[in-house]
């Protein structure tokens, strides 16, 4: 540079500048690195392009409406035959055998796409199989406390999940109540079963049935954690059992308090203030009205028009279904990560929902239209 | 003197006739409200029933089979009916009661959180059923037991009526015709002995 | 042997992060749809062909940052007689390299878009054309940071 004789050193300014030069590239990519973290997504690819094929797969409106428009029971399995079902479903006679075939395929594709995860990164999948641990355990519960043999109580059970399908065998035929308890000693179960065993004379399974339900949120909670996706999902499906909770509660003449102890906390949209107008709320119109500016606001009184309609809670069910449907889809709009994965997995349990509700519709022989209103379709 | 006792006890029957008679058209009476009622109350329990079995294919439908067999070991079992009876015309009837078979969604044994509202339904369904089952089942029992006193009332009076009564009167009859015959022939007898009794003081006198 | 100047050195690292940075881009875009592509394989084995088609797209990029680099080591001279070049043509050369070396990485963004493009052709194969369209879309400024070294080389004046 002519006019500066600057250097340190060996090194002149030439040099120096040269050297900054490179160095602030470097430094470029090293900060667009970190802020935009590409390789945040590798762990997630392979399994959320595995969700997306297997989700390619899932039956089409169409298949839908033929199945829910079959003549008898029979047409019904003859038409599911035809579809990716088919080579499972040999012989299958019955309701039962169709919905043994479908907990089955159901157990396997959770297997399989479980297992494409590193270990690590399967959290919250791991958090919201929790759901089917602790409806498997109650299961469990209800038939040892009942006497059932254990081959009828594990008839209920789809071993989905932590509680391996040895622990549940285990557990079903187990004599007693202690002996029960004493299976899951030291795991989160065994201090609410040892209170169960207790209470069981005077209040029956409803503490403990309350208890498993607050843990089942609790691991989600934590597993959903720094995943936006699934945070939104899980705000939504708490806001909704509570819309649905309070409902129930004031059809069913629960009190103030009992509600107040049943409201989950963390739903996106209701929160604090809202909450506290459900409990106040003096009848159904009242909680309609509190949820009015929210989203559900227009769908949920349209099911409750339904329900003093038909004077049954069906359309509630379904409706509230058919919000979560779309909560679980939106879940899974981004091309890759966790919520791909987790949409499938919902989308799969409300397709297996969707045919045991045609197969045992057809059992009964309702038609189209009348099955069309008490089901939920992806 | 048998007459005078008889008498009486025709008044006495008489009485227990009309007792028996009042007895048997009150309970007629009753029944027939209760007649008027059951089919009010056999509808009802056909249409609850009705509802309650379609509830449970809504529910069956929603939840499939296993959820909802699960759910159903939890319900806690109904309370007990109870037995009881009490007194019409003297007629014991029974009282079926249930300490309200319809429960409060805290009580009746399954956790709400976790569970489908279709469950209400049908839990509801089916408690309100037993309730006009039992109800109906009610008042079938005490028409019957009405009805078999009713008949018992009935024959009762009917023998009065037909048999005690006719029979005490034909004796009645019969005592008050032999002493009225008895009369007559005393007072035949007194007339001709008083007769006589001129005519001799006549053969004397003369 | 060359003659080495300051300037000729700084080029040649231009040319190299020109070439190495987009490689490293280009890579990034096509594995992500690489392990995408196994992931629907598996129920899908009759659309390979179409995933490797939408997995080769943000490949491109590669070959621009190869041609960038061939063009600075040409336009310097290292092929024939070597420009004389000052410590400060060779940071501009530097910056000649820059915009292939960053603009490459669009690959990578790319890449998402033919990820996304491989799990909507497994839904609805029909819509491959539509998917490739979208994900060409990103090529643009891949283009752009190509003409971008391309145009600072020129007024640099080593095309002369």
């Amino acid at each position: 540079m002519p006019g500066v004789e600057l250097s340190i050193g060996p090194l002149d300014i030439d040099h120096l500048l040269g050297l900054a030069a490179v160095c602030l590239v470097v430094l470029g990519l090293v900060v667009t690195f970190r802020k935009f973290r590409p390789m945040k997504i590798v762990p997630y690819i392979f399994p959320s392009s595995y969700a997306r094929g297997l989700e390619a797969k899932l039956l089409k409106t169409g298949q839908i409406q033929e199945l829910a428009g079959s003549e008898s029971f029979e047409s019904f399995v003859e038409i599911l035959s035809r579809t990716g079902y088919g080579q499972y479903l040999r012989g299958a006679k019955s309701y039962s055998d169709v919905e043994r075939v479908l907990s089955q395929r159901f157990v396997e594709t959770c297997q399989s796409v479980s297992e494409t995860f590193l270990r690590g990164k399967r959290a919250p999948l791991d958090a919201y199989l929790r759901k089917w641990d602790i409806k498997n355990l109650k299961s469990v519960v209800r038939g040892v406390y009942n006497h059932l043999e254990p081959a009828e109580t594990l008839q209920m059970i789809v071993p989905v999940g932590g509680l391996s399908l040895v622990l549940l065998q285990k557990a079903a035929e187990a004599k007693d109540r202690e002996s029960l308890s004493s299976i899951f000693r030291g795991t989160e179960f065994g201090p609410l079963l040892e209170k169960l065993a207790v209470e069981y004379g005077q209040k029956g399974f409803i503490a403990f049935d309350s208890a498993l339900d607050k843990l089942m949120f609790e691991a989600m909670d934590t597993g959903f954690r720094k995943v936006p996706a699934l945070e939104r999902f899980l705000g939504a499906w708490k806001d909704l059992t509570n819309i649905q909770t309070a409902i129930r509660a004031k059809t069913e003449g629960l009190s103030k308090e009992e509600l107040a102890g049943l409201l989950l906390s963390g739903g996106s949209v209701l929160s604090g203030s809202r909450v506290r107008r459900l409990v106040e709320a003096e009848g159904v119109e009242e909680i309609l009205n509190a949820i009015a500016l929210t989203p559900y606001s227009e769908v949920i009184r349209e099911a409750v028009r339904r329900c003093d309609e038909w004077k049954s809670l069906v359309p509630l069910d379904v409706a509230v279904n058919e919000i979560l449907v779309g909560k679980a889809k939106e879940m899974g709009a981004e091309p890759v990560g966790m919520g791909v994965v987790l949409s499938y997995i919902i989308a799969l349990e409300y397709e297996i929902a969707l045919i045991k509700s045609i197969a045992r519709g057809k059992e009964e022989g309702l038609g189209a239209e009348e099955l069309a209103a008490r089901i939920v379709a992806w | 003197m048998v007459l005078i006792r008889l008498r009486r006890r025709l008044g006495v029957t008489k009485r227990a006739h009309e007792l028996l008679e009042e007895k048997k058209n009150a309970l007629i009476i009753e029944l027939y409200s209760v007649l008027r009622q059951l089919a009010g109350l056999r509808k009802e329990a056909y249409e609850n029933l009705l509802k309650a079995y379609r509830d449970l294919v809504d529910a069956e439908v929603r939840l499939g089979e296993g959820d909802l067999k699960s759910v159903s070991l939890a319900v806690r079992p109904c309370p007990e009916v109870g037995l009881k009876t009490r007194k019409v015309m003297g007629v014991a009837v029974p009282v079926l009661s249930i300490a309200d078979p319809r429960r409060p969604l805290s009580a009746r044994g399954y956790g709400v959180v976790g569970t489908s509202p279709v469950v209400d339904q049908v839990a509801g369904g089916f408690e309100e059923a037993l309730r006009s089952v039992a109800r109906w089942a009610e008042s079938e029992a005490v028409i019957r037991r009405l009805a078999v006193e009713v008949e018992k009332t009935r024959r009762r009076e009917m023998a009065l009526d037909k048999i005690i009564i006719p029979r005490l009167l034909e004796s009645i009859k019969y005592i008050e015709f032999c002493l009225e015959e008895r009369e007559r022939e005393d007072l035949f007898r007194l007339k001709r002995t008083r007769e006589r009794a001129e005519r001799g003081v006549h053969a004397i006198t003369s | 042997m060359i003659e080495m100047t300051e300037g000729l050195a700084l080029a040649a690292i231009g040319a190299g992060l020109a070439i190495g940075s987009s490689g490293l881009a280009a890579s990034m875009g096509v594995g992500i749809c690489g392990a995408a592509g196994c992931g629907v394989i598996g129920e899908h084995p009759d659309k390979f062909s179409k995933i490797l088609v939408l997995e080769f797209v943000p490949g491109t990029q590669g070959v621009y940052g190869l041609l960038a680099g061939l063009l600075i080591l040409l336009t310097t001279g290292f092929f024939g007689v070597p420009k004389p070049l000052t410590t400060y043509m060779g940071i501009a050369v530097i910056g000649a390299a820059l915009p292939v070396a960053i603009a490459m990485h669009s690959s990578y963004w790319q890449g998402v878009t033919a990820l996304a493009g491989i799990g909507a052709v497994v839904k609805k194969p029909e819509d491959f054309g539509r998917c490739v369209v979208m994900a060409v879309m990103s090529e643009t400024y891949a283009l752009f940071g190509l003409l971008g070294t391309v145009l600072i080389l020129y007024a640099l004046g080593l095309f002369a």
